[in-house]
């Protein structure tokens, strides 16, 4: 709790909290993000008005529209911070450079550690602020029923993992390059590629890569040796688990399938099982994409602040 | 008088460009310090170093026994370091800013707000305490600035030229609340272009050329070790062309000639470069009035350091 004592006294995260929430563009960015959030849900809601969907109908089919809604509550989230994220965290380093405050802030005691620290508290705040304040909206997919509390703990769990990490993101371009433009452009060329173009890649990868792995790999009978059938799979497995979206929808069909949230078994060929295993286990994609985030976070974060440590020379 | 600052061997430099060049100087507890020099000089990157935002390239400088290379976070604990431009947070308001650098040097929450009072009273600003940094002029930025550097209470104030871009009335105050803090027992190392501040208020001046100190000294010393250099102006009441014939046959007075400038009518103005010490300066005052001529004013201008400078400089740069 000593850090957590220390983050509440460190001055960057109510000087920067006091800036954003100051003026209107706070109030606007909520505003927008709530409306969006409320006309998609509006509209997932239309069918349950009419229809065979009306009162006293399917109750497996409310369920279902239920776990659709909060699936989209989550995925409109989603989209959410990986706009702000990188647009509220590029400049927080090299805002300060370009103000000339920098050198200031340097000459105190106010350690590099506080400094980054205190930057991203500050962003995260404001990103946990967005997901606290679409919670009333989101709870009305409950409703209807069908959504699992473990499901809303996976989700909670990979927007605040998100949000973490393309915040880190952020921060350390924002630690590296001394324009904030430049460290913009790089951090959401980062978040852009994340979120969008890690599935892009994944479908590129299996148009491309199933045809040469069944020229390369598969006997004449059409079968893959069991090594490379656990190859193939863990690959594809850490491709799965480095996209929020992708890592998302495949733990969801994973619940949907009665599997356990923590180990997802995935069968290998029939003819080709390993080390007398017939399905490889391996940990559920959420848990790989958290474990995995943290840990990049993490990283980032400690480069961040040797960067901002580095004198000048 | 123990040094509060010590420069030994300090050198800085970039790729092949040496801006500093083993650097030596010494600044006493309570000095109003001028550091002079012409564009290039070295003077903010001498500053720099001192205020533990660059690493010297060899030799060290200390601060009341704080290394800048061992032991920075020392140092930044007894200095307050004003830079060349006003860092500017738009969205804070003037307490709010002096509260966040306070918060930054780890002075307790329940002390800032009086701190705060104190620091915008010295600095006349409390009337401004509620409005936003970015709607305060030039000149009153340049306060909240020097305020800033006090949050603290630092033993040692490093400005670099605090006094410039300001209007000749901001530039005044600063210079009144760098006396007024001198005064307080601060000691003070400041950059500036602006030589007749530094004769004016400054205690011991360096003067910085190419990357090496020239000379350094008080205002009279420099005049001594420069005395050709001195330069007085007299203020008579008539008989301008006695004068200026009786001080061309005196001993020690060069280049005398009647001015013109801003005269009130009646008075005539004379001035003269002088090669002697205070005793024969005061023997020229009592010839004058041996001749009976009415001196209304007889002094050396402060701004003399003016020749100073231009002896010891050879417009050399880095």
């Amino acid at each position: 709790m000593r850090w957590l004592a220390r983050l509440r006294k460190n001055p960057v995260v109510l000087k920067e909290l006091r800036g954003r929430m100051r003026g209107g563009r706070a109030f606007l960015v909520l505003t927008v993000y709530l409306s969006v959030l409320s006309c998609g849900i509006s509209l997932a809601f239309l069918p349950l008005t009419s229809g065979s969907l009306a009162p006293g109908y399917d109750l497996a089919m409310r369920q279902y529209v239920g776990k659709g809604i909060f699936g989209l509550a989550v995925l409109i989230q989603f989209i959410t911070i990986s706009f702000i994220a990188p647009g509220i965290t590029a400049g927080a380093i090299a805002s300060e450079r370009e103000h000339q405050t920098f050198d200031l802030l340097r000459t105190t005691l106010l350690t590099a550690r506080e400094l980054v620290h205190g930057k991203l508290l500050a962003a995260l705040s404001f990103l946990f602020l967005l997901l606290l304040a679409a919670f009333p909206i989101q709870s009305l997919a409950f409703l209807l029923g069908g959504v699992e509390m473990e499901e809303i703990i996976i989700a909670g769990l990979m927007l605040i993992t998100t949000s973490l990490a393309l915040s880190a993101v952020g921060i350390f371009f924002s630690s590296l390059l001394k324009r904030t433009l430049a460290s913009t452009v790089l951090a959401y060329a980062v978040s852009f590629f994340t979120v969008a173009g890690l599935p892009l890649l994944l479908m590129l990868l299996i148009t491309i890569a199933s045809p040469l792995v069944a020229l390369l790999f598969m006997d004449s009978s059409g079968n893959l040796s069991p090594l490379t059938a656990v190859l193939v799979v863990v690959i594809g497995w850490v491709l799965v688990s480095s996209n929020p979206l992708i890592a998302a929808l495949t733990t969801e069909a994973m619940l949907i399938d009665g599997q356990s949230p923590w180990v997802y078994q995935v069968p290998l060929p029939s003819n080709a099982p390993f080390a007398g295993l017939t399905d490889l286990p391996v940990p559920s994609p959420w848990i790989a994409y958290v474990v995995g985030y943290l840990l990049l976070s993490l990283v980032l974060i400690w480069a961040s602040v040797r960067l901002v440590r580095q004198p000048e020379v | 008088m123990s040094a509060l600052v010590e420069i030994r061997d300090l050198s800085k430099t970039y790729g092949q460009l040496a801006a500093v060049k083993h650097l030596n100087l010494s600044v006493d507890q309570g000095d109003l310090f001028g550091f002079i020099g012409p564009n290039g000089a070295g003077k903010t990157s001498t500053i720099r170093m001192l205020a533990t935002l660059l690493r010297p390239s060899s030799g060290d400088a200390w601060v009341a026994g704080h290394s800048v290379r061992q032991d920075p976070r020392g140092v930044r604990r007894l200095i307050g370091y004003m830079p060349d431009f006003f860092g500017v947070y738009d969205d804070m308001k003037v307490w709010e800013y002096l509260d966040f650098f306070a918060a930054c040097y780890k002075i307790p929450v329940n002390g800032r707000s009086r701190l705060i009072g104190d620091l915008l009273e010295l600095v006349e600003l409390d009337h401004r305490r509620e409005d936003f940094v970015d709607k305060l002029s030039r000149g009153m930025k340049q306060r909240l600035s020097l305020a800033r550097t006090l949050v603290h209470d630092p033993q040692l104030l490093i400005l670099d030229e605090p006094a410039s871009g300001l209007d000749p009335r901001a530039r005044v105050e600063i210079r009144a609340l760098l006396v007024e803090l001198s005064r307080m027992g601060k000691t003070i190392f400041f950059s500036t272009q602006i030589l007749s501040d530094v004769a004016e208020i400054c205690t011991r001046i360096g003067i910085l050329e190419a990357g090496e100190i020239v000379t350094t000294g008080s205002l009279e010393e420099l005049r001594n070790q420069h005395p050709s250099q001195r330069r007085v102006e007299i203020i008579l009441m008539e008989q301008g062309q006695e004068a200026l014939k009786h001080l061309q046959t005196l001993k020690g007075v060069t280049d005398a000639q009647l001015t013109t400038g801003n005269q009130s009518p009646g008075l005539v103005h004379l001035e003269f470069r002088f090669s002697g010490d205070d005793r024969e300066l005061s023997d020229v005052l009592a010839s004058l009035h041996q001749q009976g001529l009415r001196v209304l004013r007889f002094h050396e201008p402060t701004h003399d350091l003016e020749d100073v400078f231009l002896r010891v400089t050879k417009g050399l740069v880095t």
